[in-house]
Order: C-alpha cells, then sequence, then structure tokens
C-alpha cells in the first residue's frame, strides 16, 4: 500500500471547488487536483496518477457514475477508492453507488474541516479489506 | 141289729200330712214284699219287750201298711183305728198300758175284737226331714207296762228302721238314674253318631259344600236305614231335586216334580216335620204320592235358608217300618235340616259371591287404569290382595306378581316422585283420609306415564290398613292440561303485556264484556266504566261508522247500521281488519288498527267478538321519524367525500353494504354491487399488503388507515384512503368491518408535488449551503490564515447560522421522508462502543460552543444491531440538545447499562430540565419548550421526533427522565445481539 497523496477531486461548482481544494490542500496537506467535469477527469487520469477520486454525481455532460465507469477502463482503480459526493442520500442511492464500486459516499453538506481525515478513513478502509 | 156307735176317738190329723205323705211316697216302699231286714227289727223287739206282737207299720193316706208283722195275720188296716195314728203326733213313744181303761181304745174294734189288744206300745219312724211316716210298736193281748231299757231300746230299733229305709231309698234312686242313662246311652247313640259324623263333614277341608251334602245325605240315609234321601228345592208348585243319594237308576239330580205329588207338600203345607211309618195304615194312604210312587215311608222337614223354606230335607222307602220314628230320630232330622239349611246359605252366599266377583271382574276389566286392594300389614309388608287385569296398562304387571309383594310397583315409580307419593300414602295411612295423588311412572312398554290414584283407607283389626281404590293413566289428560295450562299461561302473559295493544271484547249484542289495560291506556276509559255497560260505539266517530254502515250495506245488500258495522264482516269473514279513528275520553283522536274476530264455541255459535286495536297515530309519528332520520342519514353519506362502506372480514366477500357513492368511486351502478368484492376491487399489486394492514389492525383491535389503488370500472387506477375499523359483538366477536373510502388520487398527486418539491428545494439548497458552510468552516477552522479579529466574531455567527441551516434542510428532509413513510434504514450488526465514542467526538463542537464537559463512562461492549448513521444521527440529537440545554460549565454524562438483552445508553444533563407540561409533547413534530428556549438554543423542534422514529424503526425504545431544575437523561434502549460481558473505556 502505497501513501495517500493526490486526489482527483471532480466537481463542476466552482465555490465547492475552491472549498475542497482548501480543506484538502491546507488543512489535509494533499495534492488535489480539481476537474470541472467528467471528461477533463477522464482526460487527466493517467498522466495525474491519483491515489483517491472524489466524484461529484450530478454533472452536466456525463455524470459522477459514468464518470466512474469510464475511468474504470482507463485505470485500474483496484487501489484507487472512489468516493462520490452527493446530497442525494436516499438510501436506494447509496446502495447504488456502492453497487458501482464506490468505496463510500461523502454527503453534502460536508464539512470541509472533517473531509480530509473523512478520506483518510475511506483509504484506509478501502485498503484494509 | 144295729152297729153300736163307736166310742173309740181316730186320731187327728197333722198340719203337714201333704208332705209326711209325699215323704212316705218318695220311699216307694208301700206295698212291697216282706224283707227279712225289716222282719229281723220286729223280732227283736217283740223279744225286747216280752211281747207276742211288733209291727212296722206305714201310715198312709187311709190306711196303716205293715212292712213286716210279727204275731199278726192283717197286712193292714184302717188308719181311724189305727193305734199308729196316734202314736205318729209325737216324736215320744206313745204307751198305753190297758187299752180298755184308755178312752181313746177301749171300744176299738181292735180292743174288743182279734187281736184284743190291751198293751200297745209305738216308737214314731222319724225321716231326716222331722216326718213322722209311721211307727215300729209292740202289742200284747194282757195289760202290762215296759221298763225304760225296753223303751230306749224301742226308739233305737225305730231309728234303725229309718235308716234302712234311707238306704233303701237311696239304692232305688241310684239304680233308677244307671237304668235312665243306660236307656239314654242306647237310644242316642246312633244319632248321636250320625250327628258327629255331620259335624265332621262340615268340619272338612275344600269348599265343595254340595259334595259334603251329598255324602251327608248317604250318612242320613243309613241312619235312617231309608234309601231315597233328597234335598229338595220347592218353588212354589215346582219340586227339584236339589241333590239325590238314592239306588242306581232311580232319582236324578235337578229332576223337577209338581210339589202336589209328593208328600214334602205336606211338610210345606204344615212348616213343620212329617213322619209316616206306614203310609197305608196312616190319615195320608190317599195322598198322591202314596198312589203315584208307592212309598210306604217317609220323614222329612223344611230346609230354612235366610229364613225362609227353601225346600226340604227328606228320606223315604218304598217298605214300611215297624216302629213309628221317635223323637231322637225326629230331633237328628231337624239338626240334619238346621246344618243342611246352613251349608246351602254358604253355598248359595258362596255363589253370589263368585258371580258378584266375576261381575266386579267384569267391570274392572271395562274400568280404564287398574281397580286394588293394597294392604300394608304392621310389619310393613305390603301387597295387593286383589288387583285387576288393568294393572298391565297401569304397571306393566301382571296381578298374580303382586298378589303377595306389591314392591315392584314401587320401583317403577319416578324417582322424583317417590318421596313425594309414599308421603301422600303414609298420610292417607295416619289419617285414614282418602288417598289420592298424582305422580310418574316408568311403564315398561309406554315409556313414563302420569297415573291418578284414588283409594280408601280401612284399618283392620291386625293392625294392617287396607286400601281400596282405582289407580288411572292420566298422561294424555296430563298433557292436554299442560297444553291448556301453557295457552292459558301464554295468553295470559300475551294480556298482561299487551299494555300497548288495546283489547277489547264484546257480546254477540254489542256490549263490552273485557277491556283490557292496553284499552284503558289508549282510550282513557277504566275498564269499570264501559264493562257491561256500553256499546264501542261510544268512543267512535259516529260519520265513520255511518260510512261503514254504507259500504257493508251495498255489500250485504241489506241495512247495516251501529254495532253491526264492526262485526259484519268478522261474523261472516272470520275477521276484519280496518283503520278506524278512536275518540278517547279527553276527546283525543287517534288512529288504530283494529281487527275484529268473532269469538265461536266449539259448536261454532257466536259467543261475542274480539277487537285489537293498535294504536297506529304513534307508528305513524315513529315512521315517519325513522323516514326522516334515514333521510338525514343518507344526506349525510351523499355529501360524504367517499365511500361508507360495511364489509367481511373475508376480502373476498361482497359488501354488506356500500353507500350511493360506490358507483362515483368504482365507475360500477349500485346494482353491481353484489359482484363486487373489496379484494376484487384492490390493484393485485396491492392486495397482499392491504390484506396483512386489516388483519393486524384486526388482531390488535385497532383502526387502520391504508392507501392503495383501485381498480376503476374503465380501466383507471385510482389511489384510495381506506379508513375503518373491526366491529365485535359483546362476546368479542369480529362482527364486519366498518369503514370509509376515499378518492386520494387528486391528493396524492399534490403530496408526491410537494415531496417532488421538498426533495428538489433541500437538494438545490444544499448545493450552496454546502459551498458557503465549507467556506466559512475552513475559514473558522484557521484554515486560510486568522482573520482580523473584528471580522472574526461576525464570521463566525455566518458560520454557526450556516451550521443550524444545514441542520435544518437535513431534518426537514429527514421528517418528509418519515411523513412519507419512506425513512428507511438498514441495519447492521456492529459493535456499539464506537458508535458512541464517535457520536461525541463529533459533538465536540457543541460542547465547546456551548461550554459544557462531555464526560463518557464505561461502556458496554455489545453488539447491536443497527444503521450506525441513523445511531450516530440520534446521539448526535441528544448530545447537541444537552449542549443547548445545560447550564455554562455545566457537565454532560454519557454511559450505557445492560440487562435482560438490552443496552441502555444514557445522556445526562445537570440542565433546566423539562417542564412537566410540556413532557408529553416532547416527542410529536415541531416542538420545543417554548420560544424563549427555542430563541436561546435554536433548533427545528423535529430531532426528538425523528430520533424515536429512527431508533423504534431499530426495534428500540427511547425516552427521558426528567425534573425541571434538575436537569435530564434522555436514553434510548436497544436489544443485544451479543455481549462480552464486559465493559469498554472509551
Amino acid at each position: 500500500m502505497g501513501e495517500l497523496k493526490r486526489i482527483m477531486h471532480v466537481e463542476d461548482d466552482p465555490s465547492i471547488q475552491a472549498v475542497a481544494r482548501v480543506a484538502l490542500e491546507v488543512v489535509g496537506g494533499f495534492e488535489v487536483l480539481t476537474c470541472t467535469s467528467g471528461q477533463e477527469a477522464l482526460d487527466k487520469v493517467q498522466a495525474f496518477a491519483p491515489d483517491f477520486i472524489l466524484l461529484d454525481v450530478m454533472m452536466p455532460g456525463i455524470d459522477g457514475a459514468e464518470t466512474l465507469e469510464r475511468l474504470r477502463k482507463l485505470v485500474d482503480l483496484t487501489d484507487i477508492p472512489v468516493a462520490f459526493m452527493t446530497a442525494k442520500v436516499q438510501p436506494e442511492e447509496v446502495a447504488y453507488y456502492h453497487s458501482l464500486g464506490a468505496s463510500d459516499v461523502i454527503i453534502k453538506p460536508f464539512s470541509p474541516m472533517q473531509l480530509a481525515s473523512q478520506v483518510r478513513n475511506i483509504w484506509s478502509k478501502h485498503h484494509d479489506r | 141289729m144295729t152297729k153300736p156307735l163307736p166310742r173309740y176317738q181316730p186320731a187327728v190329723v197333722a198340719d203337714n200330712e201333704a208332705a209326711r205323705l209325699a215323704a212316705l211316697q218318695s220311699y216307694a216302699i208301700l206295698d212291697t214284699a216282706a224283707e227279712q231286714a225289716f222282719d229281723d227289727v220286729t223280732e227283736l223287739a217283740a223279744q225286747i219287750c216280752g211281747v207276742p206282737i211288733s209291727l212296722i207299720s206305714l201310715v198312709d193316706k187311709d190306711r196303716q201298711w205293715f212292712k213286716s208283722c210279727l204275731g199278726l195275720e192283717a197286712r193292714e188296716t184302717p188308719r181311724d183305728m189305727a193305734f199308729c195314728a196316734h202314736a205318729i203326733l209325737s216324736d215320744e213313744l206313745l204307751i198305753i198300758p190297758d187299752a180298755k181303761d184308755d178312752d181313746r181304745f177301749a171300744d176299738n174294734p181292735l180292743v174288743i175284737g182279734p187281736p184284743h189288744i190291751r198293751f200297745y206300745a209305738g216308737a214314731p219312724l222319724i225321716t231326716p226331714g222331722g216326718l213322722r211316716i209311721g211307727t215300729l210298736c209292740v202289742i200284747d193281748q194282757h195289760p202290762r207296762d215296759l221298763n225304760p231299757a225296753q223303751c230306749s231300746a224301742l226308739k233305737r230299733l225305730a231309728r234303725q228302721v229309718i235308716n234302712k229305709l234311707e238306704l233303701l231309698q237311696k239304692l232305688k234312686r241310684e239304680q233308677a238314674l244307671e237304668a235312665m242313662a243306660r236307656h239314654q246311652t242306647s237310644t242316642a247313640l246312633r244319632h248321636q253318631r250320625a250327628l258327629r259324623a255331620l259335624n265332621d263333614i262340615a268340619g272338612l277341608p275344600g269348599n265343595d259344600r254340595l259334595a259334603s251334602l251329598r255324602y251327608a245325605l248317604a250318612l242320613g240315609s243309613d241312619y235312617f236305614q231309608l234309601p231315597y234321601a233328597i234335598i229338595s228345592r220347592i218353588v212354589e208348585d215346582d219340586y227339584e231335586v236339589l241333590l239325590q243319594y238314592s239306588p242306581p237308576d232311580t232319582l236324578q239330580d235337578h229332576q223337577h216334580f209338581s210339589l202336589g205329588i209328593t208328600y214334602c207338600q205336606l211338610v210345606t203345607e204344615r212348616g213343620g216335620t212329617i213322619a209316616i211309618h206306614h203310609m197305608r195304615d196312616s190319615v195320608h194312604a190317599r195322598h198322591p204320592c202314596y198312589t203315584h210312587f208307592k212309598l210306604e215311608t217317609y220323614i222329612g222337614t223344611p230346609i230354612m235358608v235366610d229364613g225362609g223354606i227353601y225346600g226340604t230335607l227328606n228320606f223315604s222307602s218304598p217298605e214300611p217300618r215297624q216302629e213309628p220314628f221317635d223323637e231322637a230320630e225326629l230331633e237328628f232330622l231337624r239338626l240334619f235340616a238346621r246344618w243342611v239349611g246352613t251349608m246351602l246359605e254358604q253355598h248359595l252366599h258362596d255363589q253370589q259371591q263368585r258371580s258378584a266377583l266375576q261381575r266386579l271382574q267384569k267391570i274392572a276389566a271395562h274400568v280404564p287404569g287398574m281397580v286394588f286392594q293394597y294392604r300394608r300389614r304392621a310389619d310393613g309388608s305390603r301387597h295387593f290382595p286383589y288387583i285387576s287385569e288393568g294393572v298391565r296398562d297401569i304397571y306393566g304387571l301382571s296381578p298374580k306378581e303382586l298378589n303377595e309383594d306389591a314392591s315392584a310397583v314401587f320401583g317403577l315409580i319416578h324417582e322424583d316422585d317417590v318421596e313425594e307419593t309414599m308421603n301422600s300414602i303414609q298420610q292417607s295411612a295416619d289419617t285414614l283420609q282418602p288417598w289420592h295423588h298424582q305422580y310418574r311412572a316408568h311403564h315398561p312398554q309406554k315409556g313414563l306415564i302420569w297415573l291418578d290414584g284414588n283409594a280408601t283407607p280401612e284399618r283392620l283389626e291386625d293392625g294392617s290398613i287396607l286400601w281400596h281404590g282405582f289407580i288411572t293413566d292420566i298422561t294424555e289428560r296430563r298433557h292436554q292440561q299442560e297444553e291448556i295450562s301453557r295457552s292459558r299461561a301464554y295468553l295470559q302473559a300475551i294480556l298482561d303485556s299487551s299494555t300497548g295493544v288495546a283489547m277489547i271484547a264484546t257480546d254477540p249484542l254489542g256490549t263490552i264484556s273485557f277491556f283490557n289495560t292496553g284499552a284503558e291506556r289508549l282510550l282513557g276509559y277504566s275498564a269499570e266504566e264501559l264493562v257491561g255497560k256500553t256499546s264501542p260505539a261510544i268512543f267512535h266517530v259516529q260519520a265513520e261508522m255511518e260510512a261503514h254502515g254504507r259500504y257493508l250495506s251495498k255489500l250485504y245488500g241489506y241495512p247495516i247500521s251501529g254495532f253491526e258495522v264492526f262485526v259484519t264482516q268478522a261474523q261472516t269473514e272470520g275477521s276484519e281488519t280496518r283503520q278506524w279513528t278512536y275518540i278517547c275520553k279527553n276527546g283525543e283522536a287517534r288512529q288504530v288498527r283494529l281487527t275484529t274476530t268473532r269469538i265461536q264455541d266449539s259448536e261454532g255459535n257466536i259467543q261475542g267478538f274480539l277487537g285489537v286495536a293498535i294504536d297506529m297515530t304513534q307508528l305513524i309519528k315513529t315512521s315517519e321519524a325513522l323516514q326522516e332520520s334515514e333521510n338525514r342519514y343518507r344526506g349525510m353519506l351523499q355529501n360524504l367525500p367517499g365511500m361508507v362502506y360495511r364489509r367481511h372480514a373475508d376480502p373476498w366477500q361482497p359488501f354488506s353494504y356500500c353507500s350511493d357513492a360506490f358507483s362515483d368511486l368504482t365507475g360500477y351502478a349500485l346494482a353491481q354491487l353484489s359482484a363486487q368484492t373489496p379484494a376484487s376491487l384492490i390493484h393485485p399489486a396491492d392486495q397482499q399488503r392491504v390484506q396483512a394492514q386489516i388483519e393486524e389492525a384486526i388482531s390488535r383491535q385497532l383502526a387502520y388507515d391504508i392507501s392503495y389503488q383501485l381498480l376503476h370500472a374503465d380501466g383507471r387506477l385510482i389511489w384510495v384512503q381506506d379508513r375503518g375499523r373491526a366491529e365485535y359483538d359483546e362476546h368479542g366477536q369480529l362482527r364486519w368491518l366498518d369503514g370509509f373510502l376515499q378518492d386520494i388520487s387528486e391528493r396524492r398527486k399534490v403530496e408526491l408535488m410537494k415531496s417532488e418539491f421538498v426533495s428538489i428545494i433541500s437538494h438545490e439548497l444544499r448545493t450552496p449551503l454546502t459551498s458557503i458552510y465549507g467556506a466559512l468552516d475552513l475559514i473558522h477552522g484557521q484554515a486560510v490564515g486568522q482573520a482580523p479579529a473584528a471580522m472574526s466574531s461576525m464570521l463566525d455567527v455566518a458560520w454557526d447560522n450556516s451550521q443550524r441551516l444545514c441542520q435544518l434542510v437535513d431534518d426537514l428532509l429527514d421528517m418528509d421522508k418519515i411523513v412519507a413513510g419512506k425513512l428507511s434504514i438498514h441495519p447492521r450488526r456492529q459493535p456499539l462502543p464506537p458508535i458512541i465514542t464517535e457520536a461525541c467526538r463529533s459533538s465536540s463542537g457543541y460542547a465547546s460552543k456551548y461550554q459544557v464537559h462531555f464526560h463518557i463512562g464505561p461502556l458496554a461492549d455489545v453488539e447491536v444491531m443497527v444503521d450506525s448513521v441513523r445511531l450516530h444521527q440520534v446521539l448526535l440529537n441528544l448530545l447537541s440538545n444537552a449542549a443547548k440545554f445545560s447550564h455554562q460549565g455545566g457537565r454532560v454524562d454519557i454511559g450505557t447499562e445492560w440487562q435482560d438483552g438490552q443496552v441502555k445508553v444514557w445522556v445526562q444533563d445537570q440542565g433546566c430540565g423539562i417542564p412537566a407540561v410540556f413532557q408529553t409533547r416532547l416527542f410529536q413534530k415541531f416542538s420545543q419548550v417554548d420560544a424563549s428556549s427555542t430563541r436561546r438554543a435554536g433548533g427545528t423542534g423535529l430531532g426528538l421526533a425523528i430520533s424515536r422514529e429512527l431508533v423504534e424503526q431499530m426495534g428500540g425504545q427511547i425516552g427521558f427522565d426528567s425534573e425541571e431544575g434538575q436537569g435530564s437523561t434522555f436514553w434510548f434502549v436497544l436489544p443485544i445481539l451479543s455481549s462480552t460481558g464486559e465493559s469498554v473505556a472509551s
């Protein structure tokens, strides 16, 4: 198991992009690549080689679920946890995300001060499996 | 020569001469032969006195007779010249020394002639009774005297003579008696034997008296030595040979003769015994019987039976008898006849008794039931001396088996009636009053029957009691009586209870004869005022009567008026029912339905009429009221926004009732209702769920409220809300379901829209909130450097409120889910302590914010089945509440305790507590203690309601203990899946 350093954050809302970047870079001390759409994430994932991917669900263009589907075809995600970030927390939705292969779901609104530790927890759990 | 007059004087005659003569006669000695014994005495006397002559002279009435005479030829001399006649006048010796010197005897022929008596001395013969019957005397032809010794000897010898006479007399009397006895024995012996034989016959056992009589006739025939013996019966001129004993081929029983040609005719004529020993020589030689039968000997006597002549007993023979019949024979015959009479009497009585008994038995056989004599002896044993054949009908027993022992009868009496029956018999025995009792018995063939017994008791000399009586089977009568009394009671009950019905009876002419309470109540008249006095017309409307009279007159073709208008129809048709107006005593008019019937006796004669009137006034009013109520109810139902129904618990049974809205709701006509069942209307996808929920409600006796899709007749699906509950009878048995079905398609659409709206809004709100809160949180966490102090406090306000806004949106979303029933949780088996510690860590922000300290006690190391996210939410809610409502610097304790398979998690603060009035509302939606608290602490008031829902869905319970001013302890309890039995430190 490697070290959690690089996090790819895919999010269309600039406000949340900004908040998450501060939360992960400043509070968590991670290296963050923010992608504004699913396509951008697909384009950059191989070059960036993230240790962790945070995916917003509701995005224009290709949504979070499809982005995950496509990402899996480009890179081996076995060791890269993928967490969805969403306000839709209906249990069946959560189940759905898990069925897509997500490691966890981070509910919006999230606490930026807690986000880094949340990510770390997910990353640990994923690698403990 | 003339006979010289005698100078001598005859002796005087003493007063007791008659007795003296009788005494003399009693010795029977006169004119008897001489006897040596007496001659010895005279010899001795002569010698002693030294005289030639000595005599024993007995002085008879006119003579003196010498039983012994010594020295004298004559045996007697006349009494008037007798010296002895003088001697018997005294008890002393009479001594005449010289008769020539004594005037009494000087010229006595016996002195002057032979035997020339000169001396005489006589000692009187004195009987033991003192009578002097004669003398012992000595005589000499020379004068002389006697010395005293000679005197004494003479006297003694005289006594010896008397002794001798006494002896002789005694001997003779004995001999006579003996002879008489001998005579009697010989003559009586024969008929004594015969009588004894008769007696023996009479004592013979056996009842055949006629045979005894025939044997007696044989005996009589032998006694009299007469071959024909007959007992006849005579009725007027008819002579019947009732019984006979005769030589073969001569007479026969029951031969009849004319009385006139029998000797018995003489017997009946005289009423006494006739005995002829030789007819030819008798006065009866010309009797027809003699010429007819040539009977020479006949003896006959009447037989008396019951005080009258019954016939004769006679014996006869063609041979004459040597001797006439003697008295003994006649006596024998009379005795014989008397005995025969007695025998015949008994025989006739027997016959009468037998025929009476036969008659009785014949009667008894035709009497329904049984006739009996029942005897209870002093020792308690009981039997039926007589019991008729009817006992078979009463007890199914035969008379024979009861003659000796009556017990079998008592075994048949119904067990419930035994005691009373025995008591009634005992009472009859004690009082000797007639026994009368009705009771039940088990007849072997007929089953249980009712019996009626009657008997009269009689106390017998042996102490037993004899009842004469009869018992009849009254089962049918009893049943009839019961039937009658039942129907009578029934009728009575009707009359008694029908105070709401007027019953008025009249006689055939219309006078009221019965007026019941109902009539009194209806009309206001009392029975007393009307019965026997007036016709019902008094409370009728004249015009109505006239109108009906006209109608009837036309119908029957003759004028009908007055009372007739009420009864003409009933008279001809049996009854009539029509409406009338009654005018009550107080003038009030009432509408009645009057049914008039004729009352007939068993022969169809009209005895009167009965009118039964029902007050329709009230009925009409009531039915109007009912109609009105029905209309109101129907109107209400029609205005309801849905359908009211009543149905079975089984959804496949048709509806019992549906209001008119059925057709609007389902699209089916109301007429098709019976073809529809609750189940057939429910969308198949919902059927199972609906049924399960209804069954659940029934089992818990709760109302149900279910929404489902209904299949409309046109194929549409309609969302309906079905609210109802089961109804139970008084025994708790389910009767039916009553409910209300409402179309909620529209409402549901609105709800869906609202739900969607909330969902969209909350989502749309969340995205900007996430940014605002995230940015503020980072600033607040000083992730982007230190803000200037003045700005910092404002940023804190923004951060705090953005956090609350997030919470508010979350709560709203949760509540929306709860309301929609869509809040679902996903329990997983997991340890409890980490969830608690995690929640405390998450709540540390609140702790610092409200300046309270969280203290986590030892936590039970248990596993529970929970949704960790939701349990986290609950704990967060409790912890934030505790922080909010604590005083500054206060302490909040978190702990667990476990017992009985459950773990209790508690959060205790030392805050202001919860006012008692508010405690009940605490878990309701949008509740907060008061506005000031709300302001101070903030919050949606949804937290506890959501927490309760979550805990309950995880199989737990939530609650609190609080006192105002003393702080609160909130807790929830969860079932434990496993436990190490240890605690872990936080």
